[in-house]
């Protein structure tokens, strides 16, 4: 009798978790996809916004509401169950450029937007030409100047007439080395991988150049229903002669620029609002990226920005 | 006992068969590897070329697991409770009211070259018995090829156990006999038929009488183990129909093996006392015991595989066309965990007597084959074993790779389009929740396992303690590499015809 009770159990136990089964799982798969319900049992298709690279200790604001503060190691947000449509979203920290962002919600998406911020205050270490060093002899001591080999190795990377083969020598790098060092053209484009960056009449575009499967978000299509991807968009329009181009080191979305009197770094995303951040001011200067450093050239100033 | 008399009986092997019954056999071997290895192909494919829907495959996966995970703890609690009220029964007691004098124990120990020290721990075991230790038939069985140190080691246990039971026999499984396989089964089968000729039928025991426990050679009674197997075999609705099996602990070296040896070791219990709870489910595993009458009946052991263990309860299902059980005695017995030289020789160790475990899928062409061919068995008999022997092995090779090893998969090589869908941002969230829930049982498995440990001996330090409880995260580990890859070896050697030989795990104390 007790085997009999026992199986019955059993089995009301395996209907049960059947039961469990069927209903979570439809459940799980339907809320893990974005969907939630809405007034009236209605189904609604969300999105999300997942802002990443956050400075620890700033503050994140969507449509003017705080959300979170970050801390040493929640750098990164996940905002779900979003309606489709555009969200206001900036971050702020003492001592730094503010960030902010008009940023679209598509259905069923996770729009992914990072945070770029420059200190409000960058310094910039000079590179001297010569270098004077102090030698102890026996009784006396002794001032020397030498000559800075760094200096002539980054004042090279601004020769007007740099060649390719010239730029490569510095990069020990192997390609073409008979074009003359122009990057940035359209012709010439700089690349990233499978982003390349160049400018046009004063604008800056960004192409992508991968499969459309893995399109970066920055290219969606402005629709908000449905997803479209264009392979290049415009960054900013100078409207004025720019300079020279690169990407901001270690940022594949975030691009340099000189134009006019200052050096400028601005996200590349398609946002007609965003804001540009100085990286250097001063008469004419151009920039170099260089071993994952930006060198600035402005007259006879050669220095390095320290970020 | 038709069955008995076809050609599939004894099959150990497609080749051992042919023409359509070759094709048929060699298609079922090639079944369990082929559903295993579809699964984690499928899922790396489907992960590639449609990783939408093998999101959705995977958390509805993940699901299936965590709700499995409960389920099954549930069984594992419940037996716990069981095995508690057991271990504390007299069983003496229980015994009162039945008759059971004229029940004599036949106990098996086969042996190749394990070490004096081992057989001395398990023969005291049988001699600390509370049994009437003149209804003892203690074999000692040993293989020729073990050589002479072999026979001195059993003349020495001749010496000094021989008197302290109502029989002792030295059997000697000659090597290299037709139609057998070097191992345990063509060597206990060996033993039995001595002990059949020499001391059954001499004494004119019958064959109803006697209980036949085939342990192996490190197996250490409880005290009560024999009282506990003459009720079960008293009490049981069909005793002749009737395998009885216990479950298998790993207590007697557990303080001193490894963490990852001790894992292992209790995991297989605790699966052993799931199984008991679920008898319909339940074929007979390592050390079992049964009736001599249906010993004798179905041939002994069969002596051409490797898993005789299981091989036994399948033989005797098909004979008696379905009409055939295993009686949960959900009392222990105990074992060695692994336990080698060195930790590598450890681990080692544990990966080929796992492997040598899910060998056990030997058995899944043997049975599917019985039921094509045995017509007498009912359907949904046939239906049930055949969902559990599938599930069963399927679960074994590829859920714990599944669970944490493809789980992240659609996110790594689904590529953008994906990376950027709400979808992709929950995966890892849900997986890892519903992870975190479905290892809330680890917590009931330190709690049970450390229920039942055994004393700790002198000379082990206090810290192990902790190592007993801090242990159990290595589960995820243990039971994808000592789990489901070896399952999934087993499974690919007989895909490919690749079979296995019997491979004796070292004891060493």
């Amino acid at each position: 009798m007790k085997n009999k009770v026992s199986i019955i159990k059993r089995r009301i136990t395996v209907v049960v978790f059947i039961l469990l089964f069927l209903v979570l799982a439809p459940t799980i798969v339907f809320y893990a996809n974005g969907n939630i319900l809405g007034e009236g049992w209605n189904i609604l298709a969300t999105g999300g916004l997942f802002i990443n690279s956050m400075q620890p200790d700033s503050q994140l604001y969507v449509n003017g509401k705080i959300k979170e503060t970050t801390g040493f190691f929640t750098r990164n947000y996940l905002l779900k169950n979003l309606k489709p449509g555009v969200y206001a979203v900036s971050v702020k920290k003492d001592g730094y450029n503010d960030w902010s962002n008009k940023i679209k919600v598509f259905a069923n998406k996770v729009t992914e937007s990072k945070v770029f911020m420059l200190p409000s205050s960058i310094d910039i270490t000079e590179i001297k030409k010569s270098l004077e060093i102090e030698k102890i002899l026996s009784t006396t001591t002794i001032h020397e100047t030498k000559l800075n080999p760094n200096y002539k190795i980054i004042k090279n990377l601004f020769d007007e007439d740099l060649t390719l083969e010239k730029y490569i020598s510095v990069l020990s790098t192997t390609t073409d080395k008979t074009t003359k060092y122009a990057p940035g053209t359209k012709e010439n484009p700089i690349k990233n991988w499978y982003l390349s960056i160049w400018y046009e009449s004063g604008d800056i575009y960004i192409g992508w150049n991968g499969s459309a499967n893995s399109t970066p978000s920055i290219f969606w299509e402005e629709s908000i229903n449905e997803i479209k991807f264009q392979s290049q968009l415009k960054v900013y329009s100078f409207g004025s002669n720019i300079v020279s181009l690169d990407f901001f080191p270690g940022e594949s979305e975030v691009i340099i620029i000189s134009v006019g009197d200052k050096v400028y770094a601005v996200e590349a995303e398609n946002n007609p609002e965003k804001k540009l951040q100085v990286l250097y001011s001063g008469k004419a200067p151009d920039f170099r990226v260089f071993n994952n450093n930006i060198y600035i050239n402005d007259g006879e100033f050669l220095g390095q920005v320290e970020i | 006992m038709e069955y008995k008399n076809t050609p599939y009986y004894r099959v150990g092997r497609a080749t051992d068969l042919q023409g359509t019954d070759w094709l048929i056999y060699r298609l079922l071997e090639i079944l369990p590897g082929f559903l295993s290895w579809t699964t984690i192909l499928g899922t790396i494919i489907i992960s590639y070329f449609l990783p939408f829907w093998a999101a959705i495959f995977i958390i509805v996966f993940d699901l299936y697991w965590l709700l499995k995970t409960v389920y099954l703890s549930i069984h594992l609690r419940q037996n716990w409770k069981k095995m508690k009220h057991n271990m504390n029964l007299d069983w003496r007691k229980m015994l009162v009211n039945l008759k059971y004098d004229h029940i004599h124990q036949m106990v098996l120990l086969p042996f190749y070259n394990e070490s004096e020290l081992v057989i001395r721990y398990s023969l005291d075991s049988l001699v600390s018995s509370k049994y009437d230790k003149k209804k003892f038939i203690v074999i000692l069985a040993i293989e020729e090829r073990a050589g002479q140190m072999a026979i001195e080691i059993a003349e020495k246990m001749r010496q000094y156990y021989a008197t302290q039971f109502g029989h002792f026999l030295i059997t000697r499984h000659p090597s290299g006999l037709s139609g057998e396989m070097g191992g345990k089964g063509s060597n206990i089968a060996y033993a039995a038929e001595q002990a059949r000729r020499k001391i059954l039928d001499k004494n004119q025991i019958k064959y109803e009488d006697v209980l036949v426990s085939a342990f192996d050679i490190d197996t250490v009674i409880y005290p009560q183990y024999f009282e506990c197997l003459t009720w079960n075999f008293l009490t049981a609705e069909e005793p002749f129909k009737s395998s009885f099996q216990p479950v298998p602990f790993y207590h007697n070296n557990i303080w001193q093996a490894p963490a990852l040896s001790r894992v292992v070791a209790v995991s297989g219990t605790f699966w052993q006392m799931i199984q008991q709870e679920r008898p319909e489910r339940l074929s007979t595993f390592s050390s079992h015991s049964l009736c001599f009458k249906n010993l004798f009946e179905m041939g002994y052991w069969q002596k051409n595989m490797v898993s005789e263990d299981s091989r036994i309860f399948w033989n005797s299902f098909l004979v008696r066309n379905g009409d055939y059980q295993v009686v949960p005695m959900s009392y222990p017995i105990s074992m060695d965990a692994n336990l080698d030289y060195n930790l590598w020789q450890t681990i080692k160790s544990i990966y080929k007597q796992q492997r040598r475990w899910a060998w056990g899928v030997e058995n899944m062409p043997y049975a599917l084959f019985g039921f094509i061919k045995n017509k007498k068995i009912p359907f949904y008999k046939k239906f049930r074993f055949t969902f559990i022997l599938i599930e069963g092995f399927w679960s074994w090779a590829t859920n714990p790779i599944m669970i944490f090893l493809l789980g992240w998969l659609p996110i790594i090589i689904g590529g953008g389009h994906f990376q950027s869908t709400v979808l992709s941002y929950n995966l890892p969230i849900l997986t890892r929740n519903l992870m975190i829930l479905a290892m809330f049982g680890l917590v009931t498995s330190a709690a049970i396992s450390i229920s039942f440990l055994p004393p700790r001996p002198d000379g082990i330090s206090w810290k192990q303690n902790i190592f007993m409880i801090v242990q159990w995260i290595f589960v995820p580990l243990t039971v994808t590499i000592f789990g489901a890859i070896p399952a999934l070896d087993a499974q690919t050697r007989l895909m490919f015809g690749r079979y296995m030989g019997f491979w004796v795990t070292p004891k060493h104390r």
